[in-house]
């Protein structure tokens, strides 16, 4: 049972870092924030199901919508202000909508949200249904980037984040394609806030503060930058030290920064980056075994 | 009263002036976000609280407390920043952020978690003004001069000295600053040795102000900081020490005046927000002194 | 035939004058070298036209229609294709996908239609071809940012070549490449003209550009100075005065 909540829990993250990634890892901007989408979806979610009967199943996009409607913004905003004035208003749109949480009695204030039960088709969803629901949306997040990673989408972002002039230069509109990568990281995320809510039951907005944010971005980037299977395994190791080293409690933010200094310091890339120590070292395992074998065409993406 | 707010404001603007000018010396040098840096203001709070304890000697240990964070300054920047120098910004400001986050949690278990005074015995040789209308604290006028006594200080030494001249030319730009023969490794070093000692005398000014320190007494500080050297124009010090001001006396005169609906510390953000959309570069823009 | 009209073109930085009323007609097919010395406003006249500076006078006429105030995005999609004076590849990616996004120019105007794959064999195999015009071939799976500067100049020119533009705008292509290397590129430019692409390029080494250019323009302090065939220009004493006036003042 305990088990299963922190599967869920690994899981909703997991799709958090995922979607970060679009913003920072594949597109290359700034954004400190993203917790405040996760909130903004959960908030969506727990009003839409309790104030106004909306169905679940229909809560669930449209949390993703309305936290992919203020993601607009956030891209619209990133496209006057650069590099690290744009990370500080990351960090500053964190800061105020925790605020409006916090302060603005129609979303409970400093009591913090009730949220109703879920029911998909008659039947309240239980745990085990959550983790099912959370595993399946983290296959579909997964589907969808490897698709971007191999698209238009996916090279534009790529020329964006290597040199704007020359994306430019071979017709792309990065000012476009700017905003819709945050409308589909912070969309994403504002979904993953929906499940956290009824699930939770609960919400208040210390749920979705800076620290929440940096927890979601240290996943993608300790993982592995720009990589589906980075976030993926920063979510888990992220998720599961607390559980491992519980008899380390006391000391868990020591481990917790160290960590991100001596990753940020010595696998820059995270992980299991391109050129990290364990990425190169898995493959030159796969080769030693599929040494007879052609593993990859010469068409074969390279970009995850 | 309006007199009194604004006087409240300059003083508290006059710490942000302090706490921010150690994150904008670092940028201005390596252009990074340091957050790390509200944790030399914390636990130079806590090394200035024990010197003294041990010394019963203020002036001295606010002096080892800055000296103390500032060889610490040394020590960050030789081994975490330097060797990722050229890599994404985003790299920096996480290995910033756990090294704060590694600090503050140091100093819980150093000196555990509970807020600590700072009963610092004064013994001004002036005393505070208290009229009807106004009171300005003994202690605030100390923070008041020593604010401006560290400040002038840093001015002269960026445009008066050898070093200073060596300074601004890296700050302007460190590759041709090295090309030109300049010992760049020395300037990074003085620089953060001056930012992350002034961030340890914010931190023991603050103490004694409030009589308080806590393990996460960095906490605010360390976005705050943010907001406000961007407001200011990255790297930039007078701005950073305008801006400080601005937020300073714009918080207080909204909190107390007005009694604005959110809380006091997300108005620096709000503020950043605002002018950042209206003036992407910030205030002012990067500044050469 | 005119393919690119450039009237009376003016850009200022406040009171700079970069660019003081150039106006040039370029035939199609032909290789106009732009040259003139250090800080003349070269690369800033081919900003301009492609769209990185909005012109503050003057019109750009692309086959027959007006294209001055465009973005750079706008420009491309109409067949101006440039590569720059400071290498900017994408250096992350593959030396392949570097190209194959260039090929994918008509792709990116609609969001739905840019999440089609980009890897289709048509597509690659033109990619491919590309990089073996610039001589890369073989390069396809390295990562751009690893490549020698030469290397990324040739990477640089097989992009530009992938929006399958009507003309290229080269800024200092030969700059910090070896002789051999500089032949080879004029080889490869002139083959491109015999292929029907129009060429005009900032070259500021002048054998390079007198052996290369069918005509020239020479620009100086943002006007210009001359025009006309490489030979007519060596003697022109203008032309002879304003390098040698820089060379006295770098002197």
């Amino acid at each position: 049972m305990y088990e299963v909540v922190v599967a869920i829990n690994i899981g909703i993250f997991t799709i958090l870092a995922l979607s970060v990634n679009i913003i920072t890892g594949y597109i290359g901007q700034p954004t400190l924030g993203h917790a405040a989408f996760f909130g903004i979806g959960a908030y969506a979610s727990a009003i839409l199901t309790g104030k106004y009967g909306v169905p679940f199943l229909l809560s669930l996009p449209l949390s993703g919508l309305i936290a992919g409607f203020i993601g607009a913004l956030l891209g619209l905003a990133s496209l006057r202000v650069r590099d690290d004035f744009l990370a500080i208003t990351t960090i500053g749109t964190n800061f105020v909508v925790v605020a409006i949480f916090q302060y603005v009695p129609f979303f409970g204030a400093s009591f913090g949200l009730s949220v109703s039960p879920a029911f998909i088709f008659g039947m309240k969803i239980t745990y085990v249904g959550y983790l099912f629901l959370t595993i399946f949306l983290i296959t579909l997040t997964v589907l969808f980037l490897r698709k971007l990673e191999k698209s238009w989408f996916g090279l534009a972002m790529g020329g964006i984040r290597n040199n704007e002039g020359a994306a430019g230069s071979i017709g792309i509109d990065i000012k476009k394609f700017k905003v819709v990568a945050f409308i589909l990281g912070t969309a994403i995320a504002g979904i993953a806030g929906c499940i956290y809510a009824h699930y939770m039951t609960f919400i208040s907005s210390v749920d979705f503060a800076f620290a929440t944010s940096i927890t979601i971005l240290s996943m993608a980037m300790v993982g592995g930058s720009g990589t589906i299977r980075g976030p993926i395994m920063g979510a888990i190791v992220l998720g599961l030290a607390p559980e491992v080293f519980r008899f380390a409690m006391n000391y868990r933010m020591l481990i917790y920064g160290a960590l991100l200094i001596f990753t940020m310091r010595f696998q820059p890339e995270g992980l299991l980056g391109e050129r990290s120590l364990l990425w190169t070292n898995i493959n030159k395992l796969f080769k030693k075994t599929y040494s007879n074998k052609e593993t990859e065409s010469g068409i074969k993406n390279d970009n995850s | 009263m309006l007199l009194q707010q604004i006087i409240n404001g300059i003083v508290v603007g006059s710490v942000y002036s302090l706490t921010a000018m150690g994150a904008t010396l670092v940028y201005s040098i390596l252009r990074i976000l340091d957050i790390a840096n509200a944790g030399a203001y914390a636990l130079g709070a806590y090394v200035g609280l024990f010197s003294y304890v041990a010394t019963d000697n203020l002036l001295l240990s606010f002096l080892i407390g800055m000296i103390a964070m500032g060889i610490w300054g040394i020590f960050v920047q030789k081994f975490l920043y330097l060797p990722l120098l050229g890599k994404s910004p985003l790299i920096s400001l996480i290995t910033s952020i756990g090294l704060f986050i590694f600090l503050g949690d140091f100093i819980r278990l150093w000196a555990g978690p509970q807020i600590k005074d700072f009963p610092a015995d004064l013994k001004l040789p002036f005393s505070g003004i208290k009229t009807e209308n106004l009171t300005i604290m003994s202690v605030w006028i100390l923070v008041l001069l020593t604010t401006a006594i560290l400040l002038l200080t840093l001015w002269y030494l960026i445009t008066k000295t050898k070093i200073g001249l060596a300074w601004r030319a890296t700050a302007q730009d460190l590759e041709i600053a090295k090309a030109m023969g300049i010992n760049v490794n020395v300037v990074v070093a003085f620089n953060f040795f001056l930012g992350y000692s002034f961030a340890a005398a914010a931190g023991i000014m603050i103490g004694i102000m409030y009589n308080f320190i806590s393990p996460t007494m960095g906490d605010v500080p360390a976005y705050k900081m943010l907001a406000i050297i961007v407001l200011g124009g990255l790297g930039n010090p007078v701005g950073a020490v305008v801006a400080a001001m601005l937020i300073g006396l714009i918080e207080t005169l909204v909190g107390g005046y007005i009694g604005f609906f959110l809380p006091r510390d997300s108005i620096a953000f709000i503020a950043v927000i605002i002018i950042l959309l209206i003036k992407p570069q910030g205030l002012f823009v990067r500044k050469n002194i | 035939m005119i393919i690119l009209k450039i009237e009376n073109l003016k850009k200022f930085f406040g009171g700079v004058k970069a660019v003081n009323g150039v106006s040039i007609g370029i035939e199609e097919g032909e290789i106009l070298g732009v040259i003139g010395p250090n800080g003349a406003g070269k690369t800033t006249f081919f900003n301009t036209i492609c769209g990185v500076y909005k012109p503050d006078e003057g019109k750009i006429i692309f086959q027959g229609k007006e294209i001055q105030g465009l973005t750079s995005f706008q420009i491309a999609r109409l067949g101006i294709a440039r590569t720059f004076q400071i290498v900017k590849p994408f250096a992350d990616m593959t030396v392949l996908d570097n190209v194959i996004s260039a090929i994918g120019i008509n792709r990116y105007k609609s969001i739905w239609g840019s999440f089609r794959n980009s890897r289709v064999i048509e597509t690659v195999s033109k990619a491919k071809r590309l990089l073996e015009t610039v001589e890369l071939g073989g390069y396809e799976k390295e990562k751009a940012g690893a490549l020698s500067l030469g290397y990324i100049k040739r990477l640089e020119i097989a992009r530009a070549l992938g929006i399958n533009p009507k003309i290229i705008m080269l800024d200092e292509p030969c700059a910090g490449l070896s002789h051999d290397a500089i032949k080879d590129f004029i080889q490869l430019f002139k083959k491109l003209t015999i292929e029907g692409l129009t060429i005009m390029m900032v070259e500021h080494n002048m054998p390079t550009a007198m052996a290369l250019c069918d005509r020239t323009i020479v620009i100086d302090y943002g006007e210009k100075i001359a025009e006309g065939k490489p030979k007519e220009i060596q003697g022109n004493e203008k032309v002879i005065e304003a390098y040698l006036g820089k060379e006295e003042e770098d002197a």
